[in-house]
């Protein structure tokens, strides 16, 4: 979907809720850093508990990608990121 | 030693305390101020020696301890980790204490590409941010013994030293332990004076010195989690 809506040259924002997740093993990790690495998007916004936002922003981190994927621990406080990169954007 | 994990480069063995190896050690007194709330974090630090206490101040103006970091932790990698761009609270030398600091910068160079680094770093991170939670959640419990007893254990985790008797190693006052576990002090004194009678703690009444067994009973039965 991401890779459709960049042929259109609109730009990606994503929106993840992982609050429903309630563990995130070695392969998700993995797969996690090589999603960060590979799909295409201009930016990626996370919320979910604690552990999952320090985690995630770690993997972020890993990827090279802290400046475009961002983990947060509520709804409101990745809406305002998300809204001020598509502002700057 | 690098060693390939699938199609990742990954140290086979990392300690959390070797990216601050090369670092000079620096000697702060007791009572430095290492970080003001608001600070954006400029340094990381590893404790080799000595206590550092994290609080905040109350409305009425008293100092509030959250959490206490000793020999071997790294601070304050919960809060970048969580990617704030400044601190939420006061850190300061609670003893003479030795530190060895690095940039965020080294940090963020020696995760990239290297997953294993960074779920060290997390896992790490991960458990004293739980830490810091059961802290907190402890004070808003509403049961004196519940509140002296999971601060015992906390003091004993983070500051502890012998088996069966074990002595807390950092100076805390009676007002601290009021301040830690959000109590008055006179309910402090009672419950540190019932625990005394029992013999969960011992020794002289300026020591803190706990009977790990009477402790682990007690967290038991009060249904504590660590």
């Amino acid at each position: 979907m991401a890779k459709n809506i960049k042929t259109k040259n609109k730009p990606v924002f994503i929106l993840v809720s992982v609050s429903k997740v309630t563990s995130f093993g070695w392969a998700a990790q993995k797969a996690a850093v090589m999603a960060m690495r590979e799909v295409s998007y201009d930016r990626v916004a996370i919320y979910g508990p604690i552990s999952l936002q320090i985690l995630l922003n770690t993997l972020s981190h890993v990827a090279d990608s802290y400046n475009e994927v961002r983990a947060f621990s509520n709804r409101i406080e990745t809406l305002e990121w998300l809204r001020r990169e598509m502002i700057t954007k | 030693m690098a060693t390939e994990r699938n199609d990742y480069k990954v140290m086979s063995v990392f300690h959390i305390t070797d990216l601050f190896k090369e670092t000079h050690l620096k000697e702060y007194p007791k009572g430095q101020m290492l970080y003001y709330e608001g600070d954006s974090i400029e340094l990381l630090h590893c404790i080799e020696t000595g206590y550092v206490k994290v609080y905040n101040i109350s409305h009425g103006g008293s100092e509030r301890i959250i959490f206490i970091y000793g020999p071997g932790d790294v601070f304050p990698l919960m809060s970048y980790l969580r990617g704030d761009t400044s601190l939420h609270w006061f850190y300061s030398t609670m003893t003479s204490v030795s530190l060895r600091s690095i940039r965020p910068k080294l940090l963020m160079d020696r995760m990239r590409n290297d997953i294993l680094v960074g779920e060290a770093l997390a896992n790490y991170a991960i458990s004293i941010s739980d830490e810091f939670i059961q802290r907190i959640e402890m004070l808003s419990v509403n049961d004196s013994k519940r509140k002296i007893v999971a601060l015992l254990a906390f003091l004993v985790k983070k500051a502890g030293a012998g088996r069966p008797h074990c002595e807390i190693g950092v100076p805390i006052t009676q007002q601290d332990m009021a301040d830690m576990s959000g109590l008055t002090r006179e309910s402090t004194s009672r419950q540190l004076v019932n625990l005394r009678s029992v013999g969960l703690l011992i020794g002289p009444s300026n020591k803190l010195v706990v009977d790990l067994v009477k402790l682990e009973i007690a967290i038991e039965r009060l249904g504590i989690v660590i």
